[in-house]
């Protein structure tokens, strides 16, 4: 289905959020995250890098994880990290930013019960 | 004749100038190593406890491996960073991630790529100053980066 959005992200958070226990944060990007070593139709030009160079994931506003991604990273890249539930639950946010300068941010409510 | 000097120190200090900024590579600025070769990483002898990899030994694709660690540290220091390394990739360095507060226990998954079949590594920081590190052997069939598919 087409989309407007060119790198559409999903954020998503599995598990049961009781307070002081872990939940899955996952975060899923669409991005075609070029490495620069592979060759276009024909075989003659290379096809220009183009990767996401930075995630930040926080909760609250504070930062939890800063990853610097090299093009190891497959494409569509996704992160899953374990966090602790604080006692009033809070907001999930996630910035990226790539090599060309765009830029991307999702924000999800962690409720806790 | 007599030698244009100012000529040759000009050459002179332009060439040190570019030789330092060879050397002086930025990946390493931030890293915990100096090096990213295999035969680095396994002379640093770093302790490995604490550290899990769960990677397939057998991938069908280099494109995408799923590949989930674990990090808890058997000393009471905590986690402050850590860097997935694949040294026969290309761009060796995969993945550096930083906690600005710092953690006694890390869990997390990502999908890489891999050149050709080798030992992943994941050197993590703990805040104490020392270092931990651990690597999985991985068997590609399909080599990711190379091909023009």
């Amino acid at each position: 289905m087409a989309t407007l959005n060119q790198h559409p992200i999903r954020l998503s958070i599995l598990g049961t959020p009781k307070v002081g226990q872990e939940v899955e944060i996952r975060v899923l990007i669409g991005h075609p995250m070029e490495t620069g070593y592979r060759l276009g139709e024909g075989g003659n030009d290379r096809i220009p890098k183009n990767i996401i160079e930075n995630i930040v994931i926080k909760l609250n506003q504070q930062v939890l994880m800063n990853a610097d991604l090299g093009t190891g990273i497959a494409a569509n890249p996704l992160l899953s990290i374990f966090v602790e539930v604080p006692k009033d639950g809070g907001m999930i946010s996630v910035e990226w930013r790539d090599d060309l300068g765009k830029q991307g941010r999702a924000e999800k409510m962690l409720l806790a019960i | 004749m007599r030698p244009n000097l100012s000529r040759r120190l000009l050459l002179l200090h332009t060439s040190w100038l570019s030789m330092a900024t060879f050397f002086s590579k930025d990946v390493f600025s931030q890293s915990n190593v100096d090096s990213y070769s295999q035969k680095h990483l396994k002379n640093l002898n770093l302790k490995s406890e604490g550290i899990t990899i769960e990677i397939p030994p057998l991938a069908d694709t280099g494109n995408s491996i799923p590949m989930s660690i674990q990090i808890q540290p058997t000393s009471s220091a905590k986690v402050q960073s850590f860097e997935i390394i694949a040294p026969e990739n290309p761009n060796q360095m995969v993945l550096r991630v930083t906690l600005p507060n710092p953690q006694k226990k890390l869990k997390m998954a990502t999908r890489i790529r891999l050149a050709l079949s080798q030992d992943v590594w994941v050197v993590a920081k703990l805040d104490d100053g020392t270092s931990i590190a651990q690597s999985a052997n991985c068997v590609v069939t399909l080599n990711a980066c190379f091909d023009a598919t």
